[in-house]
């Protein structure tokens, strides 16, 4: 950046200062203002991700630019600027560790453009700033690409092409209002060529593709549970996914969102099954190994037909995932999947080749009425009864009692765990008390206040003491319905766990210990599950959702929910597959002649429409017939090479119109005569018969020159 | 009818050789029954022209010459004590007359410039608390130097809008200007002029300006002309709806002197600059010396036909 203009700095820096004061004034004050108000319209987004000497760096080099303008300081010496690089080098590297990578990237970028407010002494380099707007604007979409950042982008393109006008008019007075007007309407202009070719232009896939930082952090459920670990997520009022339903939304206590199987205790802390375990967290090559016995990829053919008996209606439904930085994804009971990159594991989880780093999107079927594993493998069995040798000896003798008690059926030893919480004083609680070693000992028999993951982990224990195999499923539960467009929002306070136990001959049953304890969670969701307590999103007291009971803020919430939600389905989900689904609609089947056909076409039709209106606008005249032919007869002198001039009236061109083409004095004498008789004579007045007999005369006289001899 | 007209002009070209265009202008002008004034250097014949004009049109004439002590009264005339009579009897000024030269009127203060102003604008002048009418048909035809010279009044926008037009004559061309210098003296050639019009032709001329009709494009015209002053950047004001009217008229004139009995774009064009030029001037233009170029601009910036 600073390589072309160090030639002409270090001759500057030569000369007085006062000759720069000269020098500055090719760019005057209104493109100055302009130039400075896009920067800052371009800086502010980033305001807050940035280190805070980039702020101070964009104020000193503003200011700098302004009392250059004033002529009262000089263009920064050529070492001073080396300085500034260096410096600006030195604090991304200080802050980010590195000056690749993106954030660090982007800092560089803004630095870069700011300090080019130093050395910007012609119209050319106040060019190169605007051009440069227009490509770092398009940084902010890297970090957010939400309605509320396109909307700001689209404005800041506005302004941007305002200051492009703005550098092109001489004016001294900054005519805001103008020069916004007339940005405006240029960006108005491009818009449906914008859609046209966001609409056509062929999709490729992320040609690289960089971790943004705003997903770096793992959000969702997490592949292993200690009691407690929920309860932190359901701090967050953060969009976990939405899922529409192509038909109507199943009730609210069937939708139990499937993310991981946790079979394996260890300590306290549930997992997943060592081997499932090794394969979920191994690199995304090792999992895109078609090797792995224990996933079906969408496009195999199913490895294990005898697990599931599927049975009952298909919920059909399309789940829009925000990103987790996790491989597996939610779905309902018993999923089916026609997606390469999706696979199904042997738990019946679906699980990604790669981390889900962008929003994902992805289409089920669920059969929630199947069968699974009605006959358990042995090996399977193993894993599902596992438990540690020792610890909370009490649970051991209660578990003992009860198993003796109910003769050894599995099913009575079921609900009578269930009434045992349903009747205890059992507390659905977010601020369980820390539990020490025997940790199931404690919760069981003294605190008795826990979270969904403290019953669903001591259900499991209880059963595995019996000899039933049980699992831990972690995962959201239920989630906002908007029953009229068919989708439910699932956020991260729908986060969840709960039990499934095996039965033989009905395979793996879901049970749910937390309904016996607060109900209301799975029927209306944890607000009303805390309502007592009042701990629902305390942390995070501004959050809309708080808002709820306050009728219209919860009906805006909607409708902004709905808006982003056709934002993100339909503009940021454009992806390929959508792209030929809609080609095939449009134009039955895709074929790259009917692609450049529909680009071309559109471009037309818009340019066309565009081009009509310009037109139409420009030109609101009418011309009256005896005009038009008078005009004609004009178009014939100016061939002759006697061209009309503005304001030269029907006689004086006459005059000189007769010099120029002798051979036709009498014909131009005709035609004048007539038209300054119909223009100009009052009694000729349009509707008389005198009018209408001139004008023929005129039209007929105007068809064909007439030539005489001399 | 255009003949007696024409015999005007070539009357008053005897005495004035070679500015047939002005004369006509001038003759344009009182037949619209507007004032004029003539902008130009001494000795180019501008008193002349008033008086042949006068002459012609068989008016009584009177001169005022104006200097800077002159008085109001000095032009609309006084009342003097009578002895005989022991009454005081008004003596009539030179301001009652058909035309009246007021030379050199920016030499004068601007109270005595402003008392003939109010005569023309009037036609009729309050002296002691009397009305009096001016005779019919009245014209005044002011001269003044142009106004870099020094001790003058320049006259203000206001009341340079009251003259319909302004003229300059200019140096005559070299052959007209032989004539001059072999000819016999201006003053022995006014006096063989002889009037051409009685008085109830030329009010009967005035009558027959009003009948000639201009057409729907011609006013269209007019007002893009109008609109144009008023819209362009260029000029430090527009056109007032009383030059918009002065410029009809004078164009009605220029029609009838051309035998007609409608008006042409080219009539407007012939009197535009004179009657445009001395109520135009560019915004950063405090003398007044722009309006020339500005009038000229309009004549090729505002089309014809459209």
């Amino acid at each position: 950046m600073f390589r072309r203009k160090s030639k002409s700095s270090s001759q500057s820096s030569k000369v007085h200062p006062r000759k720069h004061a000269i020098a500055v004034a090719s760019i005057p004050r209104t493109s100055l203002i302009w130039l400075l108000t896009t920067q800052a319209l371009v800086l502010l987004p980033h305001l807050l991700r940035i280190p805070y000497w980039v702020g101070i760096l964009a104020i000193a080099c503003g200011g700098w630019r302004i009392m250059i303008f004033h002529g009262r300081w000089s263009y920064p010496a050529r070492w001073l600027k080396a300085l500034l690089v260096i410096a600006v080098v030195a604090g991304t590297f200080f802050n980010y560790g590195t000056i690749v990578g993106l954030e660090a990237g982007v800092v560089l970028l803004l630095c870069t453009f700011l300090l080019k407010l130093l050395e910007m002494k012609n119209q050319r380099d106040a060019y190169l700033v605007v051009f440069l707007s227009y490509f770092v604007i398009v940084t902010q979409l890297l970090y957010s690409q939400a309605i509320p950042s396109a909307a700001y982008t689209f404005f800041t393109l506005i302004v941007v092409t305002s200051a492009l006008v703005g550098l092109h008019q001489q004016q001294v007075t900054l005519q805001l209002k103008k020069t916004l007007r007339k940005g405006s309407v240029m960006m108005l202009q491009a818009v449906p060529l914008m859609v046209l070719l966001f609409i056509f232009i062929p999709r490729l896939g992320p040609i690289w593709s960089v971790e943004l930082p705003s997903q770096k952090a793992r959000s969702g459920v997490s592949d292993q549970m200690t009691p407690g670990d929920i309860a932190e997520l359901s701090k967050s009022d953060a969009l976990a996914f939405r899922a529409t339903f192509s038909g109507s939304i199943p009730p609210q206590d069937q939708l139990y969102w499937r993310g991981v199987v946790l079979s394996e205790l260890m300590g306290r802390t549930w997992r997943q099954a060592s081997r499932e375990l090794a394969l979920a967290s191994r690199t995304a090559q090792d999992l895109k190994l078609s090797g792995n016995p224990l996933i079906t990829w969408g496009d195999q053919f199913q490895r294990w037909p005898n697990a599931v008996k599927k049975q009952g209606q298909a919920l059909h439904y399309t789940v829009i995932l925000e990103p987790t930085q996790q491989n597996w994804l939610y779905a309902l009971a018993v999923p089916q999947i026609r997606n390469v990159d999706i696979g199904v594991t042997r738990d019946f989880t679906l699980i990604a080749r790669e981390p889900v780093r962008l929003r994902q999107q992805y289409e089920v079927r669920s059969y929630p009425e199947s069968l699974v594993d009605v006959e358990l493998p042995h090996w399977l069995r193993r894993q599902n009864v596992q438990l540690p040798a020792f610890g909370n000896p009490k649970t051991r003798v209660f578990a003992q009692q009860l198993w003796d008690d109910v003769q050894q059926k599995p099913q009575q030893y079921i609900d009578r765990i269930l009434q045992y919480f349903n009747r205890q004083p059992f507390y659905y609680t977010l601020k369980p008390p820390t539990l020490g070693f025997n940790s199931v000992d404690e919760f069981l028999f003294t605190s008795r206040r826990g979270f969904c993951a403290h019953y669903a982990s001591t259900f499991v224990y209880l059963m595995r003491l019996a000899g039933i195999p049980a699992r831990v499923i972690a995962g959201y539960q239920g989630g906002e319905r908007n029953t009229a467009n068919n989708y439910v929002q699932v956020r991260q306070f729908d986060a969840h766990a709960w039990v499934e136990v095996w039965h033989d001959g009905r395979g793996w049953i879901r049970v749910d210990p937390t309904a016996s304890v607060a109900p209301q969670r799975i029927q209306d969701g944890l607000e009303a599950a805390l309502a007592e307590e009042g701990s629902f999103l305390e942390d995070t007291p501004l959050s809309p959702i708080r808002f709820k009971h306050i009728g219209w803020i919860n009906r805006l919430r909607l409708e902004w929910d709905m808006l982003e939600y056709r934002w993100q389905r339909f503009v940021l989900n454009y992806n390929q597959d959508q792209q030929m689904d809609f080609f095939n609609q449009l134009f039955g089947g895709f074929s790259w002649y009917k692609l450049a056909l529909a680009l071309g076409g559109g471009l037309a039709v818009i340019i066309l429409i565009l081009g009509l209106w310009i037109i139409l606008r420009r030109q609101p005249i009418k011309y009256d017939p005896a005009t038009r032919l008078y005009l004609r007869f004009c178009q014939w002198g100016k061939k002759q090479g006697c061209q009309r001039l503005t304001g030269e009236a029907p006689m004086s061109y006459l005059q000189r119109l007769q010099q120029q083409t002798p051979h036709y004095s009498i014909w131009t004498q005709r035609v004048t005569d007539s038209f300054v008789t119909l223009q100009y004579n009052p009694d000729y007045e349009k509707g008389t018969s005198f009018y209408q007999k001139e004008l023929m005369q005129l039209k007929k006289l105007v068809r064909k020159p007439i030539k005489e001899s001399l | 009818m255009q003949q007696k007209l024409d015999t005007c002009v070539s009357s008053v070209q005897y005495a004035l050789a070679g500015k047939q265009q002005e004369i006509k202008l001038a003759l344009c002008c009182l037949l619209s029954q507007g004032h004029l004034l003539i902008e130009d250097l001494p000795g180019m014949g501008k008193t002349t022209l008033a008086h042949a004009l006068a002459r012609v049109l068989g008016l009584t004439y009177n001169r005022v010459q104006f200097t800077s002590d002159l008085l109001p009264a000095d032009i609309l005339g006084v009342s003097i004590y009578t002895k005989e009579t022991q009454q005081f009897t008004f003596h009539p000024g030179p301001i009652f007359s058909h035309i009246v030269l007021a030379d050199e009127i920016n030499r004068a203060t601007p109270k005595s410039q402003s008392a003939l102003l109010e005569a023309m604008e009037e036609r009729q002048v309050s002296i002691e608390g009397e009305t009096r009418l001016l005779p019919e048909p009245f014209f005044v035809i002011a001269t003044q130097n142009p106004f870099s010279q020094a001790g003058t009044f320049p006259l203000p926008e206001s009341q340079l809008d009251r003259f319909l037009m302004r003229i300059s004559l200019g140096y005559p061309d070299p052959e007209a200007e032989r004539q001059v210098l072999l000819g016999l003296s201006g003053r022995v050639k006014l006096e063989t002029i002889q009037p051409v019009l009685t008085q109830e032709e030329l009010k009967a001329f005035q009558l027959q300006v009003m009948g000639v009709k201009p057409a729907t494009a011609v006013l269209d015209y007019l007002q893009r002309i109008l609109a144009y002053t008023r819209k362009q950047e260029d000029f430090a004001y527009g056109l007032s709806p009383r030059a918009g009217l002065a410029l009809l008229r004078a164009a009605q004139a220029w029609g009838l002197m051309n035998g007609r009995k409608h008006v042409l774009p080219e009539d407007i064009q012939a009197v535009l600059p004179s009657v445009t030029q001395h109520r135009l001037r560019e915004p950063n233009d405090h003398l007044g010396t722009t309006g020339a170029a500005l009038s000229q601009r309009l004549l090729t910036a505002v089309d014809v036909v459209v």
